[in-house]
């Protein structure tokens, strides 16, 4: 299948300017100013198909927010070939920017003094929804969301989950084809998390739309998304399916063990790592290769009530590869 | 064009809704705006006891063009000052990024978002003053009066965001839109005052002095066309500039934070 989204070798460095502290290095900046390039994203390729949903996650300043700005045509880049739906995103066409949207959890586009409705009325005047197209998507969007109730009240009145739901809706009236959201869930409860990665899922396979979503909660991307990319420093460090991280990066099982009978915890560590024991249990980490082996020892030589094989929690993987990856 | 126009409207709509929504905030303005127009009244009152005419200009001719000094400033006012204040915020706080995504054009939907109405009892004021000075006048002399209007409040506002965009190039500049208030003086007594270099300046060169002057003398029978093509000349050279650096700047934008 042709992809919807291509991106070759982006490149975006930012210049910033350093001030040294206190009022000597104010003093000093007024006349000479040290500027330095910030490379916020470093060569970064991959190709999304049209109706994926892929998650894009990094932790703090990796690129992620910045590749998202590139791809909707609010940044230039540095160096690098990118075409979204066929477009050259900066080049910002009107015909391209009826056919996508970004949202980002931490700005808000409503007005903030009046309902949301009418944030909703102007976007249907600036991307030209015919009445009944506008009718039909704003009703499935209401059911969907729930916000039938808050949609007439200010928004600076309504909570940060309603207004979220509000937002989306705004962003999603002109049915847009692919769609960016930049930590969508970010300050919400997890009722309300669950009810937007519902949202999320729902849209992706009722809409056919591609998404693009960046999140810090792994949740939202175990959850959604079969295929992670992942960012560290402006750099990519995996592609694929969430499943094969565990099988490239976790170097690691988890034994979690309960002991039958009182042991001690020096005759456990000849079977690998002791991460806790608290009789009655106790988990070990092994490497991987031997998990078995190990397993099989374990039984022999101690003697035990239960006993699991276990991955490694995919957070704690990814952290792994963002520690190592420095 | 169709779609420009009721994006328009939809916001002069929401403008109205927000004025009822914030009623003590729109009384207390136009009591300001109120007080300040009848204190510059005064002003005129006083400055005829000591003299029968400014550089030419005698009392009922200068009320007249206090007039159109009123309307022009609180049309200009109202439709424009909230529009640049916070376009040059949305520079800093990166809320800009949302207009730039949208289908439509940036500098139209950052110049038009919000009307204020608080300078509607100067502008009423202003049509008083003329209706009570006027001379008799053809129709034609009203629609050309009319049409001078616009194109000043098109001047003044080109010059409004031209200044305003600077705000891009630098970190911060809160002081860059008070600019056009402060150059308001230029305009707000007749061109004939001026002199010399001075006067070649403002009525040639740059002619913020010919600004309220020019359809003034439309009403007062001293219609002068050289004056409407210096005004047409410098508007539509301004425009072009400023639409120009606008995209320019622009694309230099690149957000706040990554």
């Amino acid at each position: 299948m042709e992809s919807i989204i291509s991106v070759q070798h982006l490149k975006k460095y930012y210049k910033v300017y350093k001030k040294q502290p206190g009022l000597m290095g104010s003093l000093k900046a007024l006349f000479a100013r040290k500027y330095e390039s910030v490379q916020a994203v470093n060569d970064i390729s991959f190709e999304i198909e049209p109706g994926e949903l892929v998650g894009f996650i990094g932790p703090n300043g990796a690129g992620k927010t910045t590749t998202l700005k590139v791809l909707s045509g609010l940044l230039y880049p540095t160096a690098g070939e990118i075409s979204v739906l066929g477009f050259t995103p900066w080049d910002r066409k009107p015909e391209f920017q009826k056919q996508f949207s970004l949202v980002m959890g931490q700005k808000n586009q409503l007005w903030w003094d009046l309902p949301a409705m009418e944030t909703f009325l102007l976007n249907k005047a600036i991307y030209e929804i015919p009445d009944a197209q506008y009718k039909h998507t704003l009703n499935k969007l209401v059911t969907l969301l729930d916000v039938k109730d808050v949609m007439n009240i200010q928004v600076r009145k309504l909570s940060l989950g309603q207004r979220m739901k509000c937002e989306l809706i705004a962003a999603l009236l002109h049915n847009p084809k692919v769609l960016f959201l930049d930590e969508p869930t970010i300050g919400l409860d997890v009722v309300m998390q669950k009810v937007m990665r519902d949202f999320v899922r729902e849209y992706n396979t009722t809409f056919g739309a591609t998404i693009l979503l960046t999140s810090h909660y792994m949740d939202d991307v175990k959850e959604l998304c079969k295929r992670v990319i992942i960012i560290d420093h402006g750099k990519k460090l995996f592609d694929g399916k969430l499943q094969d991280i565990i099988d490239k990066y976790a170097k690691n099982k988890i034994l979690s063990v309960v002991f039958a009978k009182e042991t001690d915890q020096k005759k456990l560590e000849t079977i690998g790592k002791v991460k806790s024991f608290e009789f009655p249990s106790a988990t070990i980490l092994v490497p991987r290769k031997e998990a078995s082996r190990l397993a099989a020892k374990l039984l022999e030589d101690f003697s035990i009530a239960d006993l699991n094989i276990e991955e490694p929690p995919i957070e704690a993987i990814i952290r792994d590869v963002f520690q190592n990856g420095k | 064009m169709k779609k420009y126009f009721s994006i328009w409207l939809h916001f002069a709509k929401i403008s109205l809704q927000r004025l009822f929504e914030y009623r003590a905030d729109f009384f207390l303005w136009s009591l300001v705006s109120t007080g300040w127009t009848i204190f510059s009244l005064l002003f005129y009152q006083i400055l005829f006891l000591q003299t029968s005419n400014i550089a030419g200009w005698n009392k009922q001719q200068m009320l007249v063009f206090a007039g159109t000094y009123m309307i022009i400033d609180a049309a200009t006012w109202s439709i424009f000052w909230r529009n640049i204040q916070n376009y040059t915020e949305s520079i800093f706080n990166g809320t800009l990024d949302f207009l730039l995504l949208q289908p439509i054009d940036a500098q139209f939907r950052l110049s038009v978002r919000h009307i204020s109405f608080t300078n509607v009892p100067r502008l009423i004021i202003g049509i008083i003053l003329l209706a009570f000075n006027l001379p008799t006048v053809t129709l034609s002399q009203v629609l050309m009066y009319i049409a001078l209007i616009f194109l000043s409040m098109g001047v003044i506002y080109t010059l409004w965001f031209f200044t305003a965009t600077f705000t891009f190039w630098v970190e911060k500049l809160d002081n860059i839109i008070e600019i056009v208030p402060t150059l308001r003086r230029i305009w707000s007594m007749p061109s004939d005052i001026y002199s010399g270099f001075v006067s070649a300046m403002l009525t040639i060169i740059i002619p913020l002095a010919l600004i309220t002057t020019t359809p003034t003398r439309v009403l007062l029978h001293q219609f002068r066309w050289q004056e409407l093509v210096v005004l047409l000349t410098f508007f539509i050279i301004l425009f072009g500039a400023t639409r120009a650096f606008f995209h320019y700047s622009v694309k230099k934008y690149s957000g706040i934070g990554s």
